[in-house]
């Protein structure tokens, strides 16, 4: 979402201490942040957001580097700000479903379009969080922070391949959640290859909607 | 008391332990999915078309990247106030403006005006682009510089008097919150009792390559002045990076310390905070840093 906005005018302009620069690089960036930090700090995704962006504020003089740079750098900031509050807050993320993340969308399995007032980016949200931290972690920043394999490696401190593994183990647990299979049955696309019949039993891990 | 089922499922003989698991996984059956390669992963995160099998998860990818909602922008406001009140500065007709007046006014103060060669020329004479004239104009208008439109009724807003561009003539002044239509004073009298920012060339000169930077059709930059530059930076290559560090330099040193004053250290990297250093070297470029930093 964020990747394709060429914010190096802007990064410019707001290093030379122009606020119009630096409202461009913050209604670009803050989507993506907050999105990202629900992963990792869940409820405190918005003042997590907002530390964030004063340490930027506070250290932007100092930072050299090209737009896509910033863009590590922030979601460095961001991370490691949202672990500080969770260490804080005395919170562990390694059950996927602590339930951390407030169910903002009333309906479970609603597979209606739900595209008004980003209800489906509540959806999605929803259930990349339930995800294995890690994957989670990986999903985001590869999807909605714009950033490739190597920008996300050195945001997530891990190698690359790692990091290309933890996305691809998140897709996959995603093609297989329940909601997920659902929203496309309703959607009126071609069954599973050869028709098969199939049958959910909620098994309490993570993917499917718990109350 | 163990029963024979759970016997089973503990898998003793080998039969009835393949019953065990089969009855296993048909009571914790999860749809069978294709599996998704390398390729086709890369496909999904680059947001192209899928198999139709694919269709919720490229949904799901699809909203999870979808447009800001205003809900999310919510905060705006607050996060440029704090930018502000960390010594940035509000402009009212916007970056290129504010940019473009930064410069100009920098090149009023001294000789460096002939640097903008065709540019100062075209101001002159009022071929600049409209916009860019008007600034021009709001700055310069006492050194002969014309509106867009014609002329003002006033007299002495008319062309010439050229001799007057080099002379006490304090522009605008960095601090850039005059309207754009503010006090463009007609008389030829130098200064308009602005307070005197008489920057070093250096700065002066960033601040007009940064401009020509974004706009290099309206503020052209001549090989000498850049030439100069480039002996300051240690080679052209590190211009960008040390006018950066230059005028972010010159802004501390004028403006007023705010409320949180300490936090204005000349070296970020020396800052205190433990948990900085998890951020990483704020110079992601992996080259190395400017000496004087």
């Amino acid at each position: 979402m964020a990747g394709e906005a060429d914010l190096s005018a802007a990064l410019v302009a707001a290093q030379g201490g122009d606020a119009q620069g630096f409202e461009v690089l913050w209604q670009a960036l803050q989507p993506a942040l907050l999105r990202y930090l629900r992963v990792v700090a869940g409820d405190a995704a918005e003042d997590v957001a907002s530390e964030t962006w004063l340490q930027v504020v506070r250290d932007l003089g100092g930072f050299r580097g090209d737009a896509a740079a910033f863009r590590v750098w922030l979601f460095r900031i961001a991370r490691n700000r949202g672990l500080d509050h969770h260490r804080r807050a005395g919170r562990r993320r390694e059950d996927p479903d602590d339930g951390v993340l407030r169910e903002r969308v009333g309906g479970g399995a609603a597979v209606e379009d739900e595209a008004l007032d980003g209800l489906a980016t509540e959806w999605a949200l929803r259930l990349v969080a339930s995800l294995p931290r890690q994957q989670a972690e990986a999903v985001m920043l590869r999807v909605v922070a714009g950033l490739d394999v190597a920008q996300s490696a050195r945001v997530l401190g891990r190698r690359p391949g790692a990091v290309r593994v933890a996305t691809m183990r998140g897709l996959r647990r995603l093609a297989q959640n329940a909601e997920v299979l659902a929203r496309q049955g309703a959607r009126g696309a071609a069954t599973q290859p050869g028709g098969r019949r199939w049958s959910v039993q909620p098994t309490g891990s993570a993917g499917v909607v718990t109350r | 008391m163990e029963r024979a089922a759970d016997r089973q499922r503990r898998g003793g003989n080998a039969v009835s332990g393949w019953g065990a698991l089969l009855d296993a996984m048909r009571r914790t059956w999860v749809p069978r999915v294709r599996w998704i390669g390398r390729r086709e992963a890369d496909r999904l995160l680059a947001g192209g078309s899928v198999h139709a099998d694919r269709r919720g998860l490229a949904d799901l990818l699809a909203a999870l990247a979808a447009p800001a909602s205003p809900g999310e922008l919510r905060g705006k406001d607050a996060a440029v106030a704090a930018f502000v009140q960390a010594g940035g500065r509000r402009t009212a007709g916007g970056a290129v403006a504010s940019t473009l007046r930064r410069a100009l006014a920098a090149v009023a103060v001294s000789a460096a005006a002939v640097l903008l060669g065709a540019g100062a020329w075209a101001a002159e004479i009022g071929a600049l682009p409209r916009p860019v004239q008007q600034v021009a104009h709001d700055l310069f208008s006492g050194a002969g510089v014309p509106p867009p439109r014609p002329p003002q009724s006033d007299p002495t807003s008319g062309r010439g008097e050229p001799a007057e561009s080099g002379a006490a003539r304090t522009g605008d002044g960095p601090a850039g919150t005059s309207p754009p239509g503010g006090p463009s004073g007609p008389s030829a009298t130098p200064g308009r009792g602005e307070a005197d920012r008489d920057e070093p060339p250096l700065v002066q000169l960033c601040r007009i390559y940064q401009a020509h930077q974004l706009h290099p059709d309206d503020v052209p930059m001549g090989p000498q002045s850049l030439r100069r530059l480039a002996a300051a930076a240690d080679g052209a290559a590190n211009i960008d990076r040390f006018c950066v560090a230059l005028l972010a330099e010159a802004e501390r040193d004028r403006d007023t310390p705010g409320p949180t004053g300490t936090d204005s250290e000349p070296s970020p990297s020396a800052a205190g905070y433990a948990s900085d250093r998890d951020d990483g070297p704020r110079d992601q470029s992996g080259a190395e840093t400017h000496p004087e930093r």
